[in-house]
């Protein structure tokens, strides 16, 4: 009976292993994505269980956390409804300007509004899950968006539900560049260890680039998948990589990736 | 206890987990399938067992972004291992069910940090990553020991005990 389940219990063991080596992605994709969407119910009532207790928090807070809270949003708005109309005045000048020079418009991006219904239950991937699918347009591959900054692209897109590989995953890559110095590399995620918050390194950097903490990294439109100008995060320590053939700097996402509720989804 | 109630739990254990997916302690999340492993191990035969853990691990790879099959390695080797000796286990005693929970635990965080150093992923062995393989474990101490007694009790209220499993 002993060798038998011992027996068994191998075959088990290759049976995981070829479905985690042999499997096509495009199947285990499917796969995933059907379960998940069998899923869907339940990871719609948890996201609202999860809405009503943000929100019967924020019921709590006391009135002076209110009334400051509504001033410090007052003096924001002011100083954003300025930069918008200098925005707009912008936005005129340089649309002159590449009629002038004869100049493709590019087409407008069509955002998609979308909720976080659900997070990533395992420990070391970094995944989302959108209540929104390829019956509302929604493809692979599409850049997602907060108004902060980059969150992250779909990776297995359901008819109803669409998951998003976050920036801070390991397996996340994004061509990227600083903004103030314009030196290129590659963004990606790291593993995060306890207490630390998720965070990305931009890799391949020239080692004479001139970087600063607090620069600001953008994608660099390279590859196609995230369009070029949306801000990545800041800048914060840089160091020479161990082989001593680039400089590498750990990025502080622009995006509150841990509290993410709404998002945009730049569908193409 | 019999098939279809432990394929019940391990449905409902994930709903959990994944309901429970945006709270994390300093970065580690609840992970529900030791609890799963070691109630189906516990309580019903190897096979049983086996199937179980399998099944759990698959829907936890099936839900996040892991890839296929690879949780089920460590789940289906705690399964059979605590199963072959549980005769010898007094399966009500807490102290013995975090141990088990935390073995499980930690054998699944190394398991899956080694198969993703086979890939293209570099091997992120640093204190941090080693604490929150620790920190999981942790949580996963916590919750086992009442999981376990309340799928005990629904097991037993829903009269899904087998006549012929031994009770201590």
């Amino acid at each position: 009976m002993v060798k038998r389940s011992y027996l068994v219990l191998f075959g088990a063991i290759v049976f995981s292993l070829v479905l985690y080596f042999a499997l096509p992605a495009g199947l285990s994709l499917r796969l995933k994505t059907l379960v998940t969407q069998l899923f869907s119910p339940l990871l719609h009532a948890g996201a609202g269980l999860q809405q009503w207790w943000d929100n019967s928090r924020q019921e709590m807070q006391s009135r002076t956390a209110l009334l400051e809270e509504n001033r410090q949003l007052r003096a924001h708005l002011a100083l954003q409804m300025q930069d918008a109309l200098r925005l707009a005045e912008f936005e005129d000048e340089n649309r002159r300007l590449r009629t002038m020079v004869g100049y493709r418009q590019a087409e407008g991006a069509k955002l998609r509004p979308a909720h976080i219904i659900g997070r990533d239950p395992s420990n070391w991937w970094k995944t989302v899950i959108l209540d929104i699918g390829s019956d509302h347009g929604v493809g692979e591959a599409c850049a997602v968006v907060t108004p902060a900054g980059l969150v992250g692209k779909t990776i297995a897109v359901g008819k109803g539900n669409a998951r998003v590989l976050l920036i801070v995953d390991p397996n996340c890559k994004v061509a990227a560049l600083i903004q103030e110095t314009r030196d290129q590399g590659i963004v990606e995620g790291v593993f995060e260890g306890v207490g630390s918050s998720p965070a990305c390194r931009m890799d391949f950097i020239s080692r004479d680039a001139q970087i600063k903490p607090g620069q600001t990294v953008i994608t660099s439109g390279l590859g196609g998948v995230f369009p070029k100008g949306l801000r990545i995060g800041m800048a914060l320590q840089a160091s020479l990589s161990e082989s001593g053939l680039y400089k590498s700097v750990w990025v502080k996402p622009a995006a509150d990736l841990e509290r993410l509720e709404e998002v945009f989804v730049i569908c193409r | 206890m019999t098939k279809t109630f432990l394929i019940c739990c391990a449905l409902a254990l994930m709903a959990i987990q994944c309901s429970l997916a945006a709270f994390a302690v300093f970065g580690a999340k609840l992970d529900l399938v030791p609890v799963m492993v070691i109630f189906a191990a516990l309580t019903s035969s190897w096979q049983r067992a086996l199937l179980v853990a399998a099944f759990s691990a698959l829907l936890l790879d099936a839900l996040s972004s892991a890839p296929l099959g690879l949780s089920i390695p460590p789940a289906a080797v705690a399964a059979v291992v605590i199963n072959h000796f549980r005769r010898i286990f007094y399966r009500e005693n807490w102290l013995l069910q975090s141990l088990l929970a935390a073995g499980v635990s930690l054998g699944c965080s190394v398991w899956t940090l080694l198969m993703l150093s086979l890939g293209a992923t570099p091997l992120p062995l640093n204190f941090g990553v080693i604490g929150k393989m620790g920190l999981i474990a942790l949580l996963a101490v916590a919750v086992t020991p009442p999981l376990l007694w309340l799928l005990g009790r629904l097991g037993h209220w829903l009269r899904q005990e087998e006549a012929e499993v031994e009770t201590f």
